[in-house]
């Protein structure tokens, strides 16, 4: 790199460490290829874990990652695990060519370890102080535990003066809340707002002091400040409307077709026609329902057997019903066995809902992971 | 044969090279990878062929580096296209559900145009009254917040029915277009809440039909236009339609403006009221342009002109320029708060003077002691400190005994006594005297260090229509009864500067 005749310009030292790491990863790569899975080793086990550590070392977070994920398939089948799937080592490996070629592509234009960030990645998410207020609101919020134990709840905020989303996420250990992310709505954001993570998740915010991670995560910092903002009302739900499943086909078709940033599913807004009895499908610990959506066509409605699933599921029977039809639905969009199923966050009804036992005003959205429709009020 | 089983097929076969390896793949894995790439041609799978093809010829020639490439390029098209292929299955089986079509479930909200004959403020609440395109009466409700009451016109309030930051004022001045509102269907008039998926949308211009223009108020019905008399009376003010009396309640700031208005002797006007079962509330009235202001809602809305309160006398003239913010030299004889308002420090006390035992007194030795920039004496301190408080406590007292204790221990005390204050004053009778309020709110800014010529007021948290009203009453008898101004116009005055907003809410500047 040189910026003017016969002087060159110093390289920052991770940017130095980039090219050999990838030529360790692709003679790694080469190597198993041709020799083989059939005469694979722990010492090819420990190759792929030491170019792993070096791709850390050159800040190649998703080089690294994906390296360790490989890293763990060769090692169940090494030890003949029957979760070991040839199908997700192919894919696996091409990835890790993809990424190798695409960091080479990368490193040719960069000059500074940020101009690599997009491609390599980062190790963790930095946040980034916003001057001035914003406006958000909040349109669907869902609940979830991590086998890490941990639980928490996602908000999902559409900030309307940048048009662009956000995600806020309160999330406790489950030896404080249990695997019951519903019991963290009552709890305050932080130890400073007086403000709970279900008063987040309903109503427009003004908010101050804001952090923002550059994928649209919003810190829940002591020094935010909030204020009830202008309601956008069904405005909000206009980024994520869809017309009908096959709208929401057309969605995922934008995001999925990216070998190396392919995404699995996309939040839609549907207002079905109707939502279908709720069926329990016992072999493979799920509860089936539908919508139907204005085309006619209906769409599977999936969800898993779990326990932070009842409310959810308790919900969805009652949305089957008459007097609960909601006139919307905030959902996630994915394709299963070649078919389009959605997973329900919020039910967005046009009259406002009065939800027991809590402290606010009537609702628009229910979250359905997370409030149950049991003894609420239309 | 289905493609998915031919995606599968190719996933199998690049699992089995990966299982066996590149450089030694087994002798019937190119004539596999051959049979494959026929079967991908019959699919018209033109680039899994063309790497089919290539990663067999590799295998057979030995070239690994080649294969490796085919191998990988092969993953990466399994990859994309079985996303393809899914999306394409996934949209198809969709349109082969598609048997029945849809039927809507929504009633039918209303849809017009709207134009605003006058806003109701209750309780923090406004019911904006108009009439559409077709002369039907509509209503549309909604809560903001906050409610600015020294500016409701042209402060920015929340709007849950406009959902965005409105200004009452632009809304008023606006046609309102309305599509696909949900509406209350039993009601009469035609109300209109905030609704989830429908909000008005501000236009402007645009004529629409005006209320009926009656002689008399009917008792219910859409709004109409009335030609009314202001009629003070005791302890309020009446109007009269067409010989009837006609309540029109007690608002603050109605009261306000229609004190404004008599004192110009403008006691007769054209307004649009709305009928309320023997009495009427009043949404507009027309000013002297011929535009209509909202006079229940907006404390400008009946204008003084400061040529009208100026030549009459000159400490009134040097009120006036306080308020508006103009220079002017104090005249000969101004007291020391009105020379101090305009940019005068009073004259120090003579030295070892003592301080009386009258908190009046006291609080205008020890005022213009500190407004000259000078440090209490130790005696002053010490006598004021020490004595007994009166029961009940004059104002002054409060103001004196917590500037000469002065600090957290000052401030405690006249924040306190601001405290009973506060509970005590609810209306315009229970208000302490203009001079009184001043003197308590200079002494809490000058111990809170905040600016006194600022809005000293705003700290005693008083109902800002109780304060505005017990300053108009004595410059509106002034002005209409053309005699001196006396001790209590000054003192009135002299609230409306520490108000701050004189010159908005007094003279409509």
């Amino acid at each position: 790199m040189q910026d003017e005749p016969g002087r060159a310009v110093r390289v920052p030292r991770a940017l130095e460490r980039v090219p050999p790491a990838l030529t360790a990863v692709d003679a790694v790569l080469r190597r198993v290829a041709e020799h083989g899975l059939q005469r694979a080793t722990t010492a090819t086990r420990a190759e792929l874990q030491a170019v792993a550590a070096q791709a850390h070392h050159a800040r190649l977070v998703r080089l690294e990652r994906e390296l360790e994920a490989l890293s763990t398939q060769l090692g169940r089948y090494l030890e003949r695990d029957p979760l070991f799937r040839p199908a997700h080592w192919v894919a696996g490996a091409a990835r890790v060519w993809l990424l190798v070629g695409t960091t080479r592509a990368a490193l040719a234009q960069a000059e500074t370890p940020a101009d690599l960030e997009a491609v390599a990645g980062t190790p963790r998410r930095r946040y980034v102080e916003v001057a001035g207020a914003i406006e958000v609101q909040a349109v669907a919020a869902s609940g979830w535990v991590t086998d890490s134990g941990y639980a928490g709840v996602t908000v999902q905020l559409w900030q309307r003066d940048a048009a662009r989303w956000l995600q806020a996420a309160v999330v406790r250990p489950q030896t404080m809340v249990g695997a019951a992310p519903q019991r963290l709505l009552r709890m305050s954001v932080n130890d400073t707002l007086g403000l709970t993570t279900q008063m987040l998740a309903h109503g427009a915010w003004t908010l101050r002091g804001v952090r923002l991670s550059q994928d649209g995560r919003l810190s829940l910092h002591q020094g935010l400040q909030v204020a009830a903002g202008a309601p956008l009302g069904r405005t909000a739900l206009d980024p994520l409307y869809v017309a009908s499943g096959a709208e929401a086909v057309d969605r995922l078709a934008r995001g999925s077709l990216s070998p190396l940033d392919g995404v699995g599913s996309v939040l839609v807004y549907l207002e079905p026609v109707d939502v279908g009895a709720v069926t329990m499908d016992e072999t493979q610990a799920r509860a089936v329902s539908s919508l139907r959506d204005s085309a006619g066509a209906t769409v599977p409605v999936v969800v898993s057997l779990r326990p932070e699933n009842d409310i959810l599921i308790d919900n969805l029977t009652m949305l089957a019903s008459p007097a609960w039809q909601p006139d919307g639905m905030v959902v996630r969009a994915a394709l299963s066995q070649g078919r389009l199923v959605l997973h329900p966050l919020t039910a967005v009804f046009l009259d406002p809902v009065t939800l027991p036992g809590v402290r606010l005003d009537p609702v628009h959205e229910v979250h359905l992971t997370l409030e149950p429709l049991k003894g609420a009020q239309r | 044969m289905s493609v998915d089983v031919l995606l599968d097929d190719v996933e199998q076969e690049l699992s089995a090279l990966w299982g066996s390896g590149l450089a030694l793949p087994g002798v019937e894995r190119p004539a596999a990878l051959r049979r494959l790439a026929a079967r991908t041609e019959a699919a018209a799978l033109a680039r899994a062929t063309g790497l089919l093809q290539a990663l067999g010829t590799a295998l057979e020639e030995g070239d690994s580096d080649g294969a490796f490439a085919q191998a990988m390029g092969l993953a990466v098209w399994l990859r994309t296209f079985r996303a393809v292929w899914s999306l394409e299955v996934a949209r198809e089986r969709l349109t082969v559900d598609t048997e029945t079509g849809a039927t809507a479930r929504r009633v039918a909200g209303y849809t017009g145009r709207v134009r605003l004959v006058g806003p109701e403020v209750r309780a923090g609440r406004w019911l904006l009254h108009g009439l559409d395109e077709a002369g039907r009466w509509v209503v549309l409700a909604d809560q903001p917040d906050p409610l600015d009451l020294r500016d409701p016109l042209g402060g920015l309030s929340t709007s849950r029915l406009f959902q965005d930051h409105v200004r009452l004022g632009a809304v008023l001045r606006s046609t309102l277009a309305l599509d696909d509102h949900p509406k209350d269907q039993s009601s009469r008039p035609i109300l209109l809440r905030p609704a989830f998926a429908a909000r008005p949308r501000l236009q402007t211009g645009g004529e629409g039909p005006q209320p009926e223009r009656v002689a008399s108020v009917p008792r219910r019905g859409p709004p109409v236009v009335v030609t009314a008399t202001w009629v003070p009376r005791p302890g309020g003010w009446g109007c009269r339609v067409g010989g009837v009396e006609v309540s029109l309640g007690d608002g603050e700031v109605l009261t306000f403006n229609l004190q404004k208005r008599w004192a110009l002797g403008v006691s007769e006007g054209r307004v649009a009221v709305l009928p309320d079962g023997g009495g009427a509330v009043l949404l507009s009235m027309e000013d002297r342009l011929g535009d209509p202001v909202f006079p229940t809602v907006d404390p400008r809305a009946v204008r003084w002109d400061p040529a009208w309160l100026q030549g009459r006398d000159p400490m009134v003239d040097a009120w006036v320029a306080v308020l508006l913010g103009a220079d002017h030299a104090p005249p000969d004889g101004a007291s020391a708060e009105l020379s101090w308002w305009l940019g005068e420090a009073p004259a120090r006390p003579r030295a070892g003077a003592e301080i009386p035992a009258d908190p009046v007194a006291a609080h205008g030795l020890v005022w213009r002691t500190l407004a000259a920039g000078r440090p209490l004496p130790a005696e002053w301190v010490d006598v004021w400190t020490h004595s007994p408080l009166s029961a009940p406590t004059p104002l002054e007292e409060v103001a004196v005994r917590g500037l000469c204790l002065g600090g957290p221990a000052g401030r405690a005390l006249v924040e306190a006594h601001v405290a009973m204050l506060r509970r005590g004053v609810t209306e315009p009778d229970l208000c302490p005297a203009p001079r009184s309020l001043w003197v308590v709110a200079d002494a809490l800014a000058r111990l809170r260090d905040a600016d006194p010529r600022g809005r000293p007021m705003d700290a005693l948290g008083l109902p800002l229509g109780v304060l505005r009203l017990a300053a108009v009453a004595p410059v509106a008898e002034w002005l209409s009864s053309g005699g001196p101004a006396d001790r209590e116009v000054l003192d009135a005055l002299l609230l409306i500067a520490a108000m701050g907003d004189g010159a908005a809410y007094w003279t409509g500047r």
